[in-house]
């Protein structure tokens, strides 16, 4: 019974500490789940900061940020990457993502977006520090694709 | 024999995999809309991770739905100690796959991996069920009819040691990428204020605390060196009961300080329960212990779980 016991624990213990344990001999950038190096944190960020966006436009110079849920799903991290990969497929992908926004705007009708005209994806560049100090006017301002949210969805769906 | 093989009684296992099993099912319920709704995903932006590595492209948003609720129902079954020699580690490879799936998409979170380590070693041990479980209850299994053994004492010991594991793995990281330097503190201030823009930029959440403190240096390189401490001193914790309980309460302290200054939450240890291992679970009151029993023995009366 205790060589059994024995046997279990320690081919557990290897196989499942050894796996973990295991990322620690590969490059700490080289990412995995369910075994990870745990690299979040780790590196220096500049202090100028690229950050892309999709804003939702509109008459008199209104510009919101949307929330990620319009962009891929609740995780900010998750809309953030997906803005990033879209973009970095070319123009097309970048086009189709921004049209997707484009309908869940219209879709969703949220009072605060009602007066959205377009949806734009753009990259804003910020002084990390005087941004979150209240400055928030960009450095530098890309836009890579706008599209226009449909008039008559948003009418034909609003309350 | 030596201490890993030390023998142990089994409350203190049976209460790792109902905490254990217990936080798995509410995370999966609480955290349904991101863990369960694919819907809104493009299959073009799918890059599998894990388990999901199986996979050429996307599952149906129905499929990975099912896979949700079924894991769901495995989770609460692993809790509840229910035909664990089956239920223990099918729960623990289902949750693998729905975590596995739900990193797949861009960007691996790290607030899944030591829930799915620990379902892991808790789900191939048997003998995490031998009390405080339906399987017990319907065996006669009770606390005092259930002798101290090293079965009880090993998958205890391998949890810990694999929480420590994986906050030791996170100081290694920040060595080799950012060098002693890390504890300066500036490269935490600088990720600080990094994410906190990102997340403003796309209307999330961001830290208000976190926004105002970057403003100053002085703070960061106690928060740097404090980091480094719980991280790289981690395996201390395996040392003794006092030290176990002197870090875990400096690494809940530590996400305490990150959910404060960053918005993200690492709800497992938050939650206390990925710590749990290493805090004295035997403790507990003895009325509390009998009310589990007699509740795990009602439930074992139930048709689906006789």
């Amino acid at each position: 019974m205790l060589a059994r016991t024995k046997l279990h624990a320690y081919a557990t213990s290897a196989l499942l500490l050894g796996a973990t344990l295991y990322p620690a001999l590969l490059d700490a950038r080289q990412d995995g789940f369910p075994l990870s190096t745990y690299p979040m944190f780790a590196s220096e960020k500049p202090e100028r900061v690229a950050v892309m966006s999709a804003l939702a436009l509109g008459d008199h110079g209104m510009e919101q940020a949307l929330a990620p849920s319009y962009i891929a799903n609740a995780e900010a991290m998750q809309a953030l990457a997906t803005l990033k990969k879209s973009v970095a497929a070319g123009r097309r992908s970048a086009r189709a993502l921004c049209e997707q926004i484009a309908q869940r705007v219209a879709e969703r009708a949220e009072p605060a977006l009602n007066e959205t005209r377009f949806v734009a994806i753009v990259t804003q560049e910020h002084d990390a520090v005087r941004y979150l100090s209240g400055d928030k006017k960009p450095l530098k301002r890309t836009e890579h694709v706008r599209c226009k949210v449909s008039p008559h969805l948003v009418l034909r769906l609003s309350p | 024999m030596n201490a890993f093989l030390a023998p142990a009684a089994a409350t203190k296992l049976a209460l790792v995999r109902l905490l254990v099993g217990s936080f798995a099912t509410l995370y999966l319920l609480v955290r349904a809309p991101v863990l369960a709704d694919f819907r809104a995903m493009s299959a073009a932006r799918f890059e599998p991770v894990g388990l999901a590595a199986l996979l050429d492209a996307p599952m149906s948003a129905q499929l990975a739905f099912a896979a949700w609720a079924v894991c769901t129902l495995l989770c609460a079954l692993f809790a509840l100690g229910a035909r664990f020699t089956w239920t223990g580690p099918l729960a623990a490879l289902a949750l693998l796959w729905v975590t596995s799936y739900r990193n797949s998409w861009g960007m691996v979170f790290h607030t899944d991996n030591l829930l799915v380590l620990h379902m892991l070693a808790l789900g191939v041990t048997p003998a995490a069920a031998d009390v405080l479980s339906v399987d017990a209850a319907r065996r006669g299994n009770t606390r005092d009819s259930v002798a101290e053994d090293p079965r009880y004492g090993w998958p205890v010991r391998l949890v810990s040691a694999l929480t420590v594991a994986t906050y030791v793995l996170a100081g290694v990281a920040k060595l080799k990428i950012s060098g002693l330097d890390w504890a300066s503190g500036e490269v935490l201030r600088s990720t600080m204020a990094h994410d906190a823009v990102r997340k403003a930029a796309v209307g999330s959440i961001y830290s208000p605390i976190g926004a105002w403190l970057v403003q100053f240096q002085w703070p960061f390189p106690v928060f740097g060196a404090l980091t480094m401490a719980v991280e790289l001193g981690a395996p201390l914790a395996l040392l003794g009961r006092r030290i176990a309980l002197l870090w875990a309460a400096m690494v809940w302290s530590f996400h305490l300080g990150v959910i404060a200054t960053m918005a993200i939450a690492f709800p497992y240890p938050l939650s206390g329960v990925a710590l749990a291992s290493l805090l004295p679970l035997e403790r507990i009151p003895v009325w509390m212990l009998s009310f589990l029993e007699r509740a795990c023995a009602q439930l074992a009366r139930l048709p689906g779980l006789r």
